[in-house]
């Protein structure tokens, strides 16, 4: 075994030896066997081992307690109503109404067209239902065709060709300003701290 | 032979509190006060915002108790509002997080590393004072990305899988970098790890 193969299996039992006492990250039987073997040839990863229990002693030595009263303050300083206030957690309500909604809407429409064709009152509620959504889509794509025509109809009354192209531009150019600043909000509210620590860090190595 | 008395998990106090059993929640009060206290406490370095923070946060976790998604861990999501909170309060003061002179607060005030009332601190003498302003120089003198580490692994009592999922990084990078946290920590505290 080489210099270098050595120093490299050496670190390797001495990051062992920092996960040996850690439930989320134990090391395996076959693991902790290959450390022992090891820690019986070597004094420099027995002393780290040592060094490594102090260290985390002296950690949690550094701990300070909770003041007296802190639960008691806390579920003082609960709102009377906290999660409580919020809309229902599940969709049963609001779907259970859908349903009820939609009954009363297709008796309706069934005492509604079994008034006005008493043979096939069922298929002519389904037909005045499918009718009534098929106005509803016609005149919604309607509406949004004539909007945005009205809107080129004005554009083009009130500006010559090349200003309408730069209008273009311009908006295009806000729209990828808008997305960037949103963008990098949300970088920096990821890690706003990172970047104040990375900062620091800076400052503290100067 | 007595039964053994089975602790309800995280989880299972959240679907109680949930059912209308709101004082339960000071049952989660009790399990994560002294993680969250001193886990804020090691970021803003002031026993009093620790508390007081740490109060705020219990209420937001209150607040969005209804929001909570069980498929994850308790502790993660109260870490993460924690660690929200933090870095707002850390922005709105202007603490600066990392100085090797950061026995001053932005106004040029000298700060206590420690709680100097014995009761609530163990450093009642000198040396432990000493010792304990040693810890904390040494922690605040790591490069954040290893500090943070540290802080939730030592203050906030996470498992490495855990802050795997909080700071959503692979379970063999959280041992990497606490790993080499743990060289940088035990470097600086050298002179108290000698018997």
């Amino acid at each position: 075994m080489t210099e270098e193969t050595q120093r490299i299996e050496h670190d390797r039992y001495r990051e062992w030896l920092t996960l040996e006492h850690e439930p989320g990250a134990a090391l395996g039987r076959g693991e902790r066997h290959q450390l022992e073997e090891h820690l019986a040839g070597c004094s420099e990863c027995r002393q780290e081992r040592v060094a490594l229990g102090r260290m985390d002693a002296l950690l949690t030595e550094a701990r300070i307690g909770v003041r007296a009263g802190f639960r008691e303050d806390v579920m003082r300083s609960l709102p009377a109503a906290g999660w409580e206030g919020h809309s229902p957690r599940s969709w049963s309500l609001p779907v259970a109404v859908m349903l009820l909604l939609g009954a009363a809407a297709a008796l309706l429409l069934g005492v509604h067209s079994a008034e006005t064709a008493p043979g096939l009152p069922m298929m002519g509620a389904l037909s005045a239902f499918g009718e009534a959504v098929g106005t509803g889509l016609l005149a919604g794509t309607g509406m949004l065709w004539a909007s945005w025509r009205g809107v080129g109809l004005t554009l083009d009354s009130l500006l010559s060709p090349s200003a309408t192209v730069a209008l273009v531009v311009l908006v295009l150019c806000l729209d990828v300003l808008v997305l960037s600043l949103i963008a990098r909000r949300g970088r920096s509210g990821a890690t706003p701290v990172e970047e104040q620590a990375h900062r620091g860090g800076r400052s503290a190595r100067r | 032979m007595t039964p053994e008395v089975v602790e309800p998990t995280d989880e299972e106090l959240v679907e109680a509190i949930l059912q209308g059993r709101r004082e339960r929640f000071g049952d989660l009060v009790d399990r994560y006060q002294g993680r969250l206290v001193n886990y804020l406490y090691r970021l803003l370095r002031s026993v009093e915002d620790a508390h007081e923070l740490a109060q705020e946060v219990f209420v937001k976790v209150y607040q969005a108790l209804d929001r909570y998604d069980p498929r994850y861990r308790f502790s993660t999501w109260i870490f993460r509002v924690a660690q929200n909170a933090a870095i707002d309060h850390i922005r709105k003061r202007r603490i600066k997080t990392v100085s090797f002179e950061g026995r001053q607060d932005a106004d040029g005030e000298v700060r206590e590393w420690e709680p100097t009332d014995p009761e609530r601190g163990p450093y009642g003498d000198l040396r432990n004072r000493e010792r304990g302003g040693a810890i904390q120089e040494a922690i605040q003198g790591l490069p954040w990305e290893y500090r943070e580490l540290i802080v939730l692994r030592h203050f906030g009592d996470l498992s490495y899988d855990e802050i795997a999922k909080l700071k959503q990084m692979p379970l063999g990078t959280v041992k990497n970098k606490l790993f080499r946290a743990r060289q940088m920590l035990k470097g600086e505290l050298s002179e108290y790890l000698v018997d």
